[in-house]
Formats: C-alpha cells, structure tokens, sequence
C-alpha cells in the first residue's frame, strides 16, 4: 500500500461535511474506475459510509469512520488515516481496507474476501465468522477472535484476551504475544512452510513488519 | 375450535358470490413505501408463497413458477431455484437471509422483497445479530445494509411471535419498510393473533398503521386467511393452499410429506389465487369494505377470550 504523503497529490478532494452517509456512498459507487478519491469532514457518526461499493477506486480517508463502513464492498482501495467503528468491512467481498488508527469489535465480521488490516489494535470479537478475507491486526485484540470463522487468515500482532477461535470451523489465526485462552475445538498446530509463507506476504500486504516465527498458528480440531 | 373460529364477520357475507363482486373494483393490492419518498412497490395481492423449493415441486417447479408469475404472487426462494427457467416463468421473488452469515449481493439482486431473517443460521436461535452490540446500533446496521444491497427492494425484518412488547415498539421506529412474523406448527393461532394485534396497534400509535405485516403461517383454511388479514395483515402464506399435489416418486421416495394439493397443470393455481381474491372481494362487497384493512370494524368474537385476544367487540355488544 503506498503511504499517505507519496499518493496525496493525486486525489480528489472532497470535502464532506454536513453530508449524509447515504450521499457520500452514492457519490463514491458513482466515481469512475481508478479515481482516487480524499474524504476530509467525514464525522465519524456516519454509518455504512462505502456501503455496497464495487468500483475500482481509491479512496483516503482523512479522520476517523463510522460504523458498518464498506460493508458488502468490492474492490475499493481504501485507507483511513483515523479509527475505524464496529463491523468495518463487514461481508468484505475483495478490495483493502488499511486502517491506521484502532480498529473495533466486529471488525471484518463474515467478510468473504480481500484484506483489512488494523496498524492498532482490534476490539472483541474480531473476525467473527469470517468467510475467506484477511484480517491482520498489528496489536491486541479482545475475546473471541476468529469466533465462529469458516476460512481465511486471521493474523494478530500482540496478543488477544479469551476465547479464541470458538465455534472456529476452519481457516487459519496466527497470534504473536499473549493468549489469554483458547477456545475449545481450537489447537495450536506447528507452523509450516506454507504457513510461513503466507504469513509472511500477509504481514508484507498490510505494511508490517514481524518475523513470522514469533508466530503461534491455531487451527480448529478435525 | 381455534381463535379464528370465534371470530366472524358482520353482516355475514352472503353464501353465494355476489354479483357486485367485481375484483378490479376492489383494492386488493398491498403496498410497499417509504415516508417522504415518491417510489412504491404494489404487490397485485395479499397472497405469497414461503416454503415452496425445486426439490418438492419438482417436476412441477417451472409450471408452478410460470402460474406464480402469472398471479403475480411472490415466492420465498433462492436466486439458483430460478436461475434456469425461462423468462416468461421467472416469479416475483422473495429473499430471505438469516443473520450470522455473510451478505450476498447474487441473492438479493433481482429480488422483489428482502427479509433479514433475525435467526442464527448457524445455532437456529432467534435474536439479533451479533454485531449489534447495543440496540442503538440497529438504525446504522439497517442503514449500512439497505446501502450494501442496493436499496433496489423493500427492506423487511422476520421475526417470531414471541418477540417482546418492548422490542416491538423499537422495531416501529425502525426503518424498515415490511415485517414478517414466522410461525409453524408449533405456534398457536391464539398467539400469531395476540402478536399481530398488537405490533398492528403499536404501528398505528407509531404513525406508521400502513406499515406491511406478512404473516407466514402454518396450514390454515381459507376463512382462517381472510380473518387474518382483517386482524392486520397484509400479506400471508398459501403454501398449502397452492402447492402442487406430490407426484408418486416423491410419495415412495418421501422427499416430502405433505397433504395432496390441487394439480400444478393447466392453470389450477391460477384458478385457486382467482378464486381467493373473489372470496376476499366478496367479503369486502359483503361488508362494505374497500380495503383489507377496514375488515377489522366489521368483526366480532363470539367468546370473551377471543374478544380480549383480538381487541375486537363481542358479537351482540
């Protein structure tokens, strides 16, 4: 992903404040493929902002979005300079949500496909059902990561609280630091070749870096 | 004897069918809007299809869609269920998600209802999904999924009977445009009633009393329907009314068993919507109704408890 300041001379600026959310997603599903799009004044207390998107565009945001944001998206490009609320990238088909502040509970609930990445920390229950997307978390999360996920890649950085993987049918978590429990059905496992490597273009994919042998990798029991 | 059999209508609609009894002067359709917003959907009747699949129609399902499509009476069914058929046999189409699973835009596309089931597809529970983590939430996951799946269909909630008065006044000030109440054997006549009256009487003390309510019920008569529909709602189930009758390789191979319904072929589901719609419009001539709707002043319980059951006057008062 490129950084703010080698791609900020090339967006659209569009100042959105005092818009409604509904508004400033149809403006966005409008935008024509490849636009890259800067979002400043966008409150925070504006759900669904990027909902149902499926356009190949760019988009900055420059503060912090609400909840539920690009839920049901398809290949957007997006990052957001601030926090991100619950539920962000729920049902995620394919597209990048990097979010460099803190990210929240929900996050990427059942999302199917592409990748958010969170440069803080998670809240509960991150991953949730997930259904093939990749999630990766710099630092703590809380309880119930990766609860009830079917597939995918669930990375977190610094640890997590209790409850980890319950209700877990498939799909792959790898913590580095602390686990404060695991849940039952859920074992760790040795970590592969393959496994490393897909951490490690993960780890590359969301702009961080960490060895992936500091690694412990979780799969559910057969 | 159940609830609906207490209950009657006054004057009693005459046995034979009136000849005043002309469809088309009779509003029979139900209609889908939104406060504020100039775009509505009108279904062309009260009556809808929830349990039907390919696998127990078949090898009727493309007949049944055609004659579904022809009454204009929507189906409860997957976007793969009518996928093949030809365009002349495509239904108005009902879909129907539960929560803790993904959104899908490939089921809802095309769809002429969306209904967010508020039941786990994976334990079986009801509730709501999990995300929302305080009621306060519901306006914005709402809002994020009308945006998600296009806001091309009217947006509905499903819900049991049981569900609480508290929740049912939270649920009026939602924006949902449609709710449905899922019912099954299990459920008794007395509390799909109870329900119904009173989400109908928190609707209108919400300013919303136009607001759909579809009553997916179990097997009921005909008469049981139209009582339904005057104790508020808008649209409900006639699986068993219009279902094919079981061919003998579903009988041997007991794929599904239900009770023999009338024959799919040759328009014998258009004549039983047809025959439906002229005994609703001769209750309507009956009782000097326009509407559905206006049946509830023209009703009366012949026990108390149905009376305090329905809010409705007992017969002689």
């Amino acid at each position: 992903m490129e950084s703010e300041k080698e791609s900020a001379a090339s967006f659209d600026l569009w100042d959105v404040t005092d818009l409604t959310s509904i508004q400033i997603t149809q403006g966005l599903k409008q935008s024509v493929d490849n636009r890259r799009v800067k979002l400043t004044g966008l409150s925070p207390k504006l759900a669904g902002i990027g909902s149902g998107a499926n356009n190949s565009i760019e988009v900055l945001v420059d503060g912090d979005i609400g909840p539920f944001a690009w839920m049901l998206s398809q290949n957007q490009s997006v990052e957001v300079t601030g926090r991100a609320g619950i539920g962000c990238g729920h049902s995620l088909v394919s597209g990048s949500i990097l979010i460099r502040g803190d990210g929240d509970h929900y996050l990427g609930v059942y999302a199917v496909g592409g990748l958010i990445a969170v440069h803080g920390k998670g809240g509960d229950f991150v991953g949730y059902g997930l259904s093939g997307a990749d999630v990766v978390v710099r630092s703590r999360c809380g309880v119930g990561v990766g609860a009830r996920m079917s597939s995918g890649l669930l990375v977190i950085g610094n640890g997590v609280a209790s409850q980890l993987g319950a209700g877990m049918t498939g799909g792959t978590i790898f913590v580095r630091g602390p686990i404060g429990g695991t849940a039952e059905g859920v074992r760790p496992v040795k970590m592969g070749e393959s496994d490393s490597l897909r951490l490690g273009l993960l780890l590359a994919r969301a702009g961080l870096k960490a060895k992936t042998s500091e690694f412990q990798v979780f799969r559910p029991d057969r | 004897m159940s609830i609906l059999d207490e209950i009657v209508f006054i004057p009693s609609p005459l046995p034979v069918l009136s000849p005043l009894a002309k469809e088309q002067d009779h509003c029979l359709n139900v209609r889908f809007s939104r406060p504020g917003d100039n775009c509505f959907l009108d279904l062309p009747t009260p009556w809808v299809m929830c349990g039907l699949t390919p696998d127990i129609a078949q090898p009727n399902w493309n007949t049944l869609c055609q004659q579904l499509r022809q009454s204009g009476v929507p189906i409860d069914c997957t976007s793969a269920a009518i996928s093949n058929l030809p365009v002349n046999s495509i239904p108005k189409r009902i879909f129907r998600t539960d929560i803790e699973q993904p959104l899908s835009l490939s089921g809802a596309g095309g769809a002429t209802l969306i209904e967010l089931t508020c039941r786990s597809a994976w334990r079986g529970a009801w509730g709501w999904p999990p995300e929302i983590v305080e009621l306060g939430l519901l306006d914005d996951w709402l809002l994020s999924v009308r945006s998600a799946l296009g806001d091309f269909a009217p947006l509905g909630l499903g819900l049991p009977p049981n569900t609480a008065r508290s929740t049912l006044h939270r649920i009026a000030s939602l924006d949902v445009d449609w709710i449905a109440i899922h019912t099954d054997e299990k459920v008794s006549l007395e509390s799909i009633v109870l329900w119904l009256v009173l989400f109908r009487q928190i609707l209108s003390d919400a300013g919303r009393p136009e607001l759909p309510i579809m009553v997916r019920n179990r097997n009921t008569t005909p008469e049981h329907l139209l009582k339904l529909l005057a104790l508020g709602a808008s649209l409900v189930s006639v699986d068993h009314l219009l279902e094919p009758r079981r061919t003998a390789t579903n009988e041997q191979s007991g794929i599904h068993p239900r009770i023999n319904r009338p024959e799919s072929a040759d328009g014998a589901i258009i004549r039983t919507v047809q025959s439906l719609n002229r005994q609703l419009t001769h209750l309507l001539v009956a009782t000097n109704s326009q509407r559905p709707n206006e049946l509830v002043s023209k009703l009366r319980a012949t026990s108390e408890a149905a009376a305090r059951i329905a809010r409705i006057p007992l017969l002689g008062d």
